[in-house]
């Protein structure tokens, strides 16, 4: 058992090594691939990370995405990235902290409801800014290069691994689970449930800041419908839902079957791809709540 | 020594007086019981001392600070720690992770290391070892009680407050109920609050018992005094019966 928790961020951290040789060895188009599988990864491990711990489950994470991409995109040439990208991630803490207050006293089909038109509030305060500045889309000019990228990414996600393996393992992990569980008998033995929502929340958004930054350098362009568009936060929960969202292993591999089914789909029968995607999702909420990695877990303690 | 002085306590739920003007004092070490028929007022009682609700009225001193209206992770990291009438198990958690939440948190607040090791003692206490591993919705209902006197004793409170623990128990169930609060009592050099309709329990383990009657305190005496009482038994028979 100790050697376990030693063995498993090694391999993480060993397997991220490892992935930092594909910009040598593969074409833009894969490594492209590769850019966005690491972005899924690193949003739904931050997503489990409030989500999948506590039970509440936020459709508001493409709030988070769109902040940090539109940070990023007003500061772009005037900030180094490196003061950039942290700080699209703090903002989007920042604005998560503010908005947990209020937002968090709220469960079930409430929370959903209430991220899930926060996300859309903020994603037309910021088309009415832009409409106001005259602007229709925003181009970037000499944005860094897809390897680069593509390290970022890999590092992120490493980082948001590592968080949610850390914080599963974690003191504060035992009290978010209480929450999930019974957040009554969770105060009720001590568990500062006020605090802790509220810092799980806000951890929670910080690496979706960056993300969003990091997507808005890839395309060089930056549009509100597009940074704000909800169909990141259900992605994100599909991915959390076919994976499993109560430990590290559950983001990757949802990840990695919704970037395979895509790459099937997407581009031989795109008309099947959300077809295909609802089935599977339909199946999986039925057959296989806990997620692949609930499952694989399952299997392992029966025999 | 006063651990726990309840002074004018009130709580309305709109017209509706579920407590009104109560008052009385706990000494440390004490076994004290609080009696009542269905809503007299005895759960909200222990909502408002452990902090679930906020009192209309009246202050709760315990060990000397008013500790009405704080929250209650606040509050059981203070010391005092309850159990529910309806259990609330962490259900798809082990019985083992339920005890050491407790443990975590709590006045005790340990470290991992600590809060597992105080959490199998607890268990071998509370006759719980043996389901550890199993997932807490799965055990029986007086597994369930017992769970949830180990969470909160996992907390290590000063002051417990144990919510009809015994009902729904078989008269077995029952009698090994009261050891094991007698031993928790004796170990754990605990003040403990006890709510229960089981009669003949309250009468043993009680040296004081408080009776409510429709949010009012009726009478307060020890299990004889209260079992004679006359006042008590047209409360809960009728007038023609005192």
């Amino acid at each position: 058992m100790i050697g376990a928790r030693k063995i498993t961020p090694m391999f993480y951290v060993a397997a991220a090594l490892l992935l930092t040789l594909p910009p040598f060895l593969v074409g833009p188009y894969w490594l492209g691939v590769g850019l966005l599988l690491l972005s899924w990864i690193a949003l739904a491990q931050s997503w489990v990370l409030l989500s999948g711990m506590t039970g509440y489950i936020s459709l508001g994470h493409a709030m988070f995405y769109g902040l940090g991409g539109y940070l990023t995109v007003l500061t772009w040439q005037s900030w180094p990235l490196w003061i950039s990208l942290p700080a699209a991630g703090a903002l989007a803490a920042f604005v998560a902290l503010v908005l947990g207050w209020p937002v968090l006293r709220v469960r079930g089909p409430y929370f959903v409801i209430l991220t899930y038109g926060l996300a859309e509030l903020v994603k037309f305060v910021v088309i009415d800014i832009e409409a106001k500045l005259g602007k229709f889309g925003r181009l970037l000019m000499g944005a860094p290069p897809l390897e680069t990228l593509y390290w970022l990414m890999l590092a992120l996600a490493l980082i948001a691994t590592l968080a949610t393996w850390y914080v599963r393992r974690s003191r504060f992990g035992a009290g978010l689970r209480a929450i999930r569980e019974n957040e009554e008998a969770a105060e009720t033995l001590g568990v500062p449930v006020v605090r802790f929502k509220l810092f799980a929340f806000a951890a929670s958004a910080f690496i979706p800041g960056i993300v969003g930054g990091l997507m808005a350098l890839r395309s060089a362009y930056f549009e509100p419908f597009q940074a704000f568009s909800p169909v990141t936060s259900f992605t994100i929960v599909v991915i959390a839902l076919i994976g499993g969202s109560d430990d590290a292993p559950g983001p990757i591999l949802g990840a990695l079957f919704l970037i395979v089914l895509q790459e099937l789909l997407w581009t031989s029968a795109p008309e099947l791809y959300l077809i295909i995607l609802g089935l599977v999702l339909i199946g999986f909420v039925l057959f296989v709540p806990d997620g692949v990695h609930g499952r694989l877990l399952r299997g392992k303690r029966a025999t | 020594m006063t651990l726990l002085a309840l002074n004018g306590i009130g709580k309305r739920f709109g017209g509706l007086k579920a407590l009104d003007d109560v008052s009385f004092d706990v000494a440390s070490g004490e076994i004290v019981g609080i009696m009542g028929a269905n809503g007299a007022g005895k759960t909200t009682l222990f909502s408002l001392i452990a902090g679930h609700q906020k009192p209309g009225s009246g202050t709760i001193r315990f060990d000397g600070t008013d500790i009405a209206g704080q929250r209650p992770d606040a509050i059981n990291r203070r010391g005092i720690a309850r159990t529910f009438q309806i259990v609330r198990p962490f259900r798809t958690m082990s019985v083992r992770e339920n005890v050491t939440i407790g443990a975590l948190f709590g006045a005790g607040a340990d470290d991992t290391q600590t809060a597992e090791r105080d959490a199998e003692r607890i268990l071998g206490e509370l006759a719980l070892a043996a389901d550890a591993d199993r997932p807490a919705g799965s055990l029986t209902l007086a597994g369930q009680k017992r769970l949830e006197m180990a969470r909160a004793l996992a907390t290590r409170p000063r002051l417990l407050l144990l919510d009809e623990v015994m009902a729904g128990l078989t008269p077995t169930e029952v009698a090994a109920a009261i050891e094991t609060i007698r031993a928790i009592h004796r170990n754990y050099n605990l003040t403990i609050l006890v709510i229960e309709h089981v009669m003949h329990a309250l009468m043993q383990l009680a040296v004081r018992i408080v009776v409510l009657h429709h949010g009012l305190k009726i009478a307060e005496g020890t299990p004889a005094e209260i079992a004679v009482s006359p006042i008590v038994q047209e409360a809960y028979l009728g007038k023609d019966a005192a």
